[in-house]
């Protein structure tokens, strides 16, 4: 584990970078305050850390100031050296944010046992931080397909629509229903159906930008965001969608199975000042009016105004137009 | 320093007893009055240099021992003319922050008694009475310079 040693002693400074590598530990020595700030605040920078009270420039409890003001990710565990001995020096110490104290001239025994509770300290912070991220993680994505969950995406759209609308950049929501899925899971189960829907998120995530947005919406319902995509390219990046999913068949262990998409689409530029459940409820409809045309097809909005010859074209049509 | 010299030619100066022998040349050269005043004139050569404690500090690496002697030795003249420089321009926080500086690196060197002739000049630093900084100087070379002899004396112990 990597420690942080900061003194203007020199002789100190070497006293302990000895001892704490004949530990195990991984020592990087500073002279000043500032630097041992800076380090410390730094993402990548040592969790462990002691540290002189006098220093040139920062002293130890203005830098265990600092380090609490400033650092968000990953707790740093912090001791100052110190041959001060009153206790209002330590105190002070305490309250500027350190986590322990140790007085000068330092016991070998009692440096390593005290740095031995900072990483337990550590240790536990790194597992509570865990389950926390763990937590967001669930709250936040679909347990099956690992994609953001419904609450998610419709967050994501109501700030995209919104941003949009301030910034005038042009965006598109797709809501993709898998075709014929109740008829897979009735076939060959739910264990074959989640197959299916896992594949269908991969082939939907290939198959966008990294700044587009995927959710579950539903059942086997998938909406996406096409984050700056200008009408006339709307259509397109639709139809590349589609036909990823049906591009070849899904391996499971009931086999190959076939898989198609139908999509309704709506696109910025002519959407007005609708609530985003308008909107989604004008995507609803049009995903209702491709499943209506005999599926694996795309269909706009009904507000849509632009590029909406090319894509209500049957898939297949397209495809043998292209 | 140049008072002991002697002492160590004529082979005077025991390898247990340099501590003593220094008090005493000081007290012959410089008479008793400018002696520190926290002196007994028989030292015990573990409140000078705690070799003991200092080895059990450095996990029994004597390599590493000798070079923290080295690093003392070398950065010694250095802190102390800082300090003198301090007293002179009467800078009562330097002279504080100096002191305490040197405190902690002799308390790590486990040498009690100047560790304590540091710490009194942090004090006077910190009380802001540097009237008295002079003796305590002196007090301070003097322990260094005793303090230096036994760290030789022990290095050469350990050298064939």
């Amino acid at each position: 584990m990597k420690i942080l040693v900061a003194d203007d002693d020199h002789l100190s400074r070497r006293l302990l970078e000895k001892t704490l590598q004949r530990a195990g530990y991984e020592v990087i020595t500073v002279a000043n305050g500032s630097a041992a700030a800076a380090l410390l605040c730094d993402n990548d920078g040592p969790r462990l850390a002691l540290l002189d009270w006098e220093m040139p420039e920062m002293d130890g409890p203005s830098v265990c100031s600092a380090v609490r003001k400033t650092k968000d990710q990953g707790y740093v565990y912090m001791i100052l050296l110190t041959s001060k001995g009153l206790k209002t020096d330590v105190v002070a110490g305490l309250g500027a944010g350190a986590d322990d104290y140790l007085t000068k001239p330092f016991d070998t025994e009692e440096l390593k046992a005290r740095l031995r509770t900072g990483q337990r300290i550590l240790h536990l912070e790194g597992r509570l931080v865990e389950a926390r991220e763990d937590l967001r993680f669930k709250a936040t994505h679909d347990a099956l397909t690992s994609i953001f969950n419904r609450g998610v995406i419709m967050d994501l759209l109501g700030r995209e629509v919104s941003r949009s609308r301030r910034e005038n950049i042009p965006i598109a929501i797709l809501l993709c229903d898998l075709d014929h899925f109740k008829r897979i899971n009735d076939s060959y189960g739910h264990l074959i159906g989640d197959d299916v829907l896992k594949e269908a998120t991969r082939r939907l995530l290939l198959s966008v930008r990294s700044y587009d947005y995927v959710g579950r919406f539903g059942g086997e319902e998938f909406l996406v965001i096409l984050n700056n995509c200008p009408a006339a390219s709307t259509a397109g990046r639709a139809e590349e969608i589609r036909r990823a999913m049906s591009s070849s068949p899904v391996q499971t262990n009931a086999g190959a199975l076939s898989i198609t998409i139908s999509m309704g689409v709506h696109q910025t530029d002519n959407w007005g000042s609708g609530t985003v459940e308008e909107l989604l409820h004008e995507v609803d409809a049009a995903l209702y009016a491709a499943k209506a045309a005999g599926r694996n097809c795309i269909k706009f909005a009904k507000t849509q105004s632009v590029a909406v010859e090319e894509p209500t074209l049957p898939a297949e049509t397209a495809e043998t137009l292209s | 320093m140049a008072f002991y010299v002697p002492y160590l030619l004529l082979g005077l100066a025991s390898k247990r007893s340099c501590g003593s022998l220094v008090l005493h040349a000081r007290k012959q050269f410089v008479g008793i009055s400018n002696l520190p005043r926290y002196h007994s004139l028989h030292v015990a050569t573990s409140a000078i240099l705690n070799l003991e404690e200092l080895l059990g500090r450095v996990d029994g690496d004597r390599e590493l021992l000798v070079e923290l002697f080295f690093v003392f030795k070398s950065s010694f003249p250095a802190n102390y003319q800082r300090l003198k420089d301090a007293c002179r321009q009467d800078d009562s926080k330097q002279v504080a922050l100096e002191g305490h500086m040197l405190k902690g690196m002799l308390l790590n060197l486990s040498a009690p008694r100047a560790a304590a002739a540091a710490a009194a000049l942090e004090q006077l630093g910190t009380k802001k009475e540097l009237t008295e900084s002079p003796q305590a100087l002196s007090d301070l070379l003097f322990e260094a310079e005793v303090l230096i002899l036994h760290m030789d004396e022990y290095t050469g112990e350990l050298t064939p």
